[in-house]
C-alpha cells in the first residue's frame, strides 16, 4: 500500500533507525532498565549517527530533513521498548527547540551543536514541585543583579536532569502569572546548581527523572532566552511539536503490545480461535490504527507550518487512552495464555502510564482544546 | 439483601483497620515490593491477633468465622496497604482445600499450622480448559506416588510451608488419567522455585512457578478422593474469587483514599483540586464504582456463608471489584500527576497490584465465561 506520507527516502531512513535500536540499545535494554540508567556514549552513537539533530540545519550541526523523519526515529527508538530511554536520550528535542526558536546566534552556536552530536546534553526545566499542571505560577526566582541573574529554586520530573550539562529553565524575572517567566539558560556546572535522581517510580526506570535546586546560582545576563518576561512564548513554541510526539509514543507502544499479543496468539492457537479474544484484538487494532492516521495527519500539518496545536491536544489525548486501553488489554490476553509475567508487556504498561500526564495531563489537553474550539 | 455489619463485625473492622495503621510502615511497604518480600514479622502478629484465618474453625486454631468476616477484615487491611495487606490476606491461600476437601488426618495435620502461623500455604490451579498450561503428574509406585513437572503461577511461591495443587494421577502402566488435588511439603525433595523474573504487582506475595522433579508423596497427601481434583479447585476457586474481590475492594478505597486526600490539599490556578468540576466528577465515579464492588462483593460473601454456592455472583464481584481495583488506581495516579508515578506516593504500587489481582486467579475474560455459563443456562 503507497504510504500518504512516506516516501523511499522515509523507508530507507526507518530501516537506519530500527539497525540503530537493534545494535544499539535492544541487546542491553533489559539491563539498563535494571541498572536504572544507561551508558552516556549512546548519546555520542546517535549524535553521531545524526539521529539527534533531525531537523536543525547543517551549521549548527544538524541533519535537515522533513518532519516524518522525526515521527519515524520517535517510532523506532520506542522500539527499544523503554519509553524511559527513548524519552531521555531525546531530551534535548524539548530542551533546544525554545534556544533554536528565540535565542541569539551566540547561544545557538554555543548551546546547540555539542548537544546534536550528543557530547552534551540539554533538558528543560519547567515543571515546579507546587506547579505542574499550573505553569504560569512558578516560582524560581531570576534577581537581576548587574550583569547577571541570582537564581533560587527549584524543578521537579527533569527527564536527564542529573546528567544534564545545560537546563533551559523556566524562572520569574516579573510579576505574578505568565507575563512574568523568562527563559534562562542555566549551565550545571554553575555554583549553586544541584540535582538528584534515582527515585523508585512506576516506570520509565532507565531514565534518570531528577530534582533539581538552584541556590544563589549566578547567571549571566546573556543566557537569556529571548526578550525578559516574554518566556512563555518559548515554552509555547514546542507545544505542537512535543505532544505529537508524545501521541507518537503512546501509539507506538500500543502497537508493541498488540503485536506481542498477536505473536502469542501463533502458540496458543485454542486461545486464538475464541471469539472474545478475536474481537478484543480487532478493537485494539482499530483504535491504533485510528490514533496512527491522526498522529500522521497532524504531522504532516506541522510539517506544512499550520497552526495544529487543537488537533496535536486531541492527538496527544486521543492516543494515551487507546495506548491505556491497549496495554491493559494486551496483560488480560497474555494471562489468558497462561502468561503471568510478561517482561515486555509489563514495561510498556508501566512506562505508558506517563504519556496522559506528561507534557500536559490529560486534563490541560481538554481545557486547552475547549478554549480552543473556542466555547 | 443488604448488608449491615454486625457489633461484632464493626470490632473486626476496627481492629484490622487500627492494627493495619499501627504495624503497616508504607517506606517498609516500599521495600518489601521492591525485594518481595514477605512481610514475616507482621504476619506473625497477624496470626496473634486472630486476623489470619479468621474464617476458619476454632477446632483448626481460626476464629470460626465466615468469609463475610474474612472480607471486612481483607478490605480494611490492603485498603491501609495494598502490598502487606494483600500479603497477609493470602497468606493461608489454597488451604481452604484442605479445610473443605481433606480427611480429619489431613486437617489435624496441616491446619493448625497454619492458622497458628507457623508456615504460610500457597496454591496453584491451572485453568485446564485453557489448554495453555501443564499440571504436574504424579504416577504409582508401591504405596507412594512419584510427581514430576511444573506448575506456573503458584501463590506464595518459595514462602509457604505447603502447596495446594492439581495434578495428574496415573496407575502405573495404566493409559487413564485423572486430576487430583494434592498437598505438597515445601521440604520434600525435588521441590523447587522457578527463578523467573517477578511479578509486575503483588509481589510480597510471591507468585512465581514451582517445579517438581521425582517428588516422593505419600498417599495420605491426597485431597481425598482421586479424580475429583477439577471440580474441588472450582469449588475453591469460587471461594477463593471472594477473597480476591475484598482484597481488590480494599485496594480501590486505599488508592481512593490517597486521591482524594491530595485533592483536597493540592492547588493549581488558585484553587483546591478537589474545587475542580471535572475531577470532582472523577472522584464521584471512583466512589460510585467501589459502592458498587462491595455491594456485590459482601453478597457473595454472605451468600457463600449461607451455604450457597453462586460461581456468578463470586466471578461478578471479582471482575467487579478487581476491574475497580484497577481503575480507582489509575485515576489516584492520575489525580496525583507526575507525583502518582513516583513510588513514594504509593499510588503506582497500588496500581501494580491491583493489575496483578485482576488478571490472577480468574482474568476477566474467564470469568464472564463463568458468568454466561451460569446466567444463559438460568434462561
Amino acid at each position: 500500500m503507497d504510504s500518504l506520507y512516506f516516501n523511499e527516502n522515509h523507508i530507507a531512513f526507518r530501516e537506519k533507525a530500527r539497525f540503530f535500536v537493534e545494535q544499539e540499545i535492544l541487546p542491553f535494554i533489559n539491563s539498563w532498565e535494571k541498572e536504572k540508567t544507561f551508558p552516556r556514549d549512546l548519546y555520542l552513537k546517535a549524535g553521531n549517527s545524526g539521529f539527534l539533530g533531525l531537523g536543525y540545519p547543517e551549521a549548527y550541526g544538524g541533519t535537515p530533513c522533513d518532519i516524518f523523519n522525526e515521527v519515524i526515529f520517535t517510532e523506532e527508538i520506542i522500539r527499544c521498548g523503554s519509553v524511559g530511554l527513548a524519552s531521555s536520550l531525546g531530551s534535548g528535542a524539548i530542551g533546544l527547540p525554545p534556544i533554536y526558536a528565540l535565542g541569539t546566534e551566540q547561544q545557538k552556536q554555543k548551546f546547540i551543536p555539542p548537544v546534536l552530536r550528543g557530547e552534551k546534553i540539554a533538558v528543560l526545566g519547567v515543571t515546579e514541585p507546587c506547579g505542574g499542571s499550573d505553569v504560569a505560577h512558578l516560582q524560581t526566582t531570576a534577581e537581576k543583579k548587574g550583569d547577571r541573574y541570582i537564581v533560587n529554586g527549584s524543578k521537579i520530573f527533569i527527564t536527564s536532569g542529573t546528567r544534564a550539562d545545560v537546563v533551559t529553565t523556566a524562572v520569574r524575572t516579573g510579576g505574578l502569572g505568565a507575563g512574568g517567566v523568562s527563559l534562562l539558560l542555566i549551565e550545571t556546572d554553575t555554583p549553586g546548581f544541584s540535582a538528584s535522581g534515582g527515585y523508585d517510580k512506576l516506570g520509565w526506570h532507565a531514565s534518570d527523572t531528577a530534582e533539581i535546586s538552584f541556590m544563589n546560582c549566578e547567571v549571566p545576563v546573556e543566557n537569556l532566552i529571548g526578550q525578559e518576561n516574554k518566556g512563555f512564548a518559548g515554552i509555547m513554541v514546542n507545544f505542537q511539536k512535543e505532544r505529537l510526539l508524545l501521541g507518537l509514543e503512546a501509539q507506538t507502544v500500543a502497537e508493541m503490545a498488540l503485536e506481542a499479543c498477536l505473536e502469542l496468539m501463533k502458540q496458543y492457537p485454542a486461545v486464538a480461535k475464541k471469539q472474545a479474544i478475536r474481537h478484543k484484538l480487532a478493537e485494539m487494532a482499530s483504535r491504533i490504527e485510528a490514533s496512527k492516521q491522526f498522529n500522521y495527519c497532524n504531522a504532516y500539518y506541522i510539517g506544512q507550518k499550520q497552526d495544529v496545536l487543537k488537533q496535536v491536544c486531541m492527538g496527544k489525548n486521543f492516543s494515551s487512552s487507546v495506548c491505556d486501553f491497549v496495554v491493559d488489554q494486551a496483560l488480560n490476553i497474555h494471562s489468558d495464555c497462561g502468561s503471568l509475567i510478561n517482561p515486555l508487556v509489563e514495561r510498556l504498561y508501566r512506562d505508558s502510564r506517563v504519556l496522559s500526564i506528561g507534557g500536559g495531563t490529560y486534563e490541560i489537553m481538554n481545557h486547552l482544546i475547549a478554549k480552543l474550539m473556542e466555547i | 439483601m443488604i448488608f449491615e455489619p454486625n457489633a461484632e463485625q464493626n470490632e473486626i473492622i476496627k481492629a484490622a483497620g487500627e492494627f493495619a495503621k499501627g504495624e503497616f510502615d508504607p517506606d517498609k511497604s516500599i521495600e518489601m515490593d521492591h525485594n518481595c518480600e514477605f512481610p514475616g514479622k507482621i504476619y506473625k502478629k497477624a496470626c496473634s491477633l486472630g486476623f489470619v484465618g479468621i474464617h476458619f474453625p476454632e477446632i483448626f486454631s481460626g476464629q470460626g468465622m465466615g468469609l463475610i468476616d474474612y472480607t471486612l477484615m481483607a478490605e480494611a487491611l490492603c485498603c491501609q496497604d495494598s502490598t502487606m495487606g494483600s500479603a497477609l490476606a493470602l497468606s493461608t491461600y489454597g488451604s481452604e482445600c484442605i479445610l473443605r476437601f481433606g480427611d480429619d488426618g489431613l486437617k489435624n495435620r496441616i491446619l493448625p499450622k497454619i492458622l497458628k502461623g507457623k508456615m504460610l500455604c500457597g496454591g496453584g490451579f491451572t485453568d485446564l480448559e485453557l489448554d495453555a498450561g501443564s499440571i504436574p503428574v504424579a504416577e504409582k509406585d508401591g504405596d507412594k506416588w512419584i510427581l514430576n513437572g511444573k506448575q506456573s503461577a503458584v501463590i506464595n511461591a518459595g514462602t509457604a510451608g505447603v502447596y495446594c495443587l492439581l495434578c495428574k494421577t496415573m496407575e502405573k502402566g495404566d493409559t487413564r488419567e485423572s486430576i487430583s488435588m494434592v498437598i505438597i511439603e515445601k521440604e520434600r525433595e525435588g521441590v523447587s522455585v522457578s527463578s523467573g523474573p517477578p511479578t509486575m504487582g503483588l509481589r510480597a506475595v510471591n507468585i512465581t512457578d514451582l517445579e517438581f522433579d521425582n517428588v516422593m508423596i505419600p498417599s495420605e497427601n491426597f485431597v481425598s478422593n482421586f479424580g475429583n481434583g477439577e471440580h474441588q479447585a472450582a469449588l475453591f476457586m469460587n471461594e477463593s474469587r471472594i477473597q480476591f474481590a475484598a482484597i481488590g475492594l480494599g485496594i480501590a478505597q486505599g488508592a481512593f483514599a490517597h486521591a482524594l486526600q491530595y485533592t483536597k490539599q493540592r492547588e493549581q490556578f488558585g484553587l483546591k483540586l478537589a474545587k475542580f468540576q471535572v475531577l470532582r466528577h472523577r472522584l464521584a465515579d471512583m466512589a460510585v464504582n467501589i459502592r458498587k464492588a462491595r455491594l456485590l462483593t459482601y453478597q457473595a460473601a454472605m451468600n457463600f456463608d449461607r451455604g450457597v454456592i453462586d460461581f456468578s455472583l463470586s466471578a461478578a464481584a471479582k471482575l467487579t471489584a478487581c476491574r475497580t481495583a484497577v481503575e480507582v488506581s489509575f485515576q489516584a495516579i492520575q489525580l496525583l500527576g507526575g507525583y502518582g508515578y513516583m513510588s513514594e506516593y504509593h499510588v503506582e504500587r497500588y496500581y501494580r497490584d491491583a493489575k496483578m489481582l485482576e488478571i490472577c486467579g480468574g482474568t476477566p475474560d474467564h470469568l464472564k465465561d463463568i458468568i454466561s455459563d451460569v446466567t444463559i443456562c438460568k434462561i
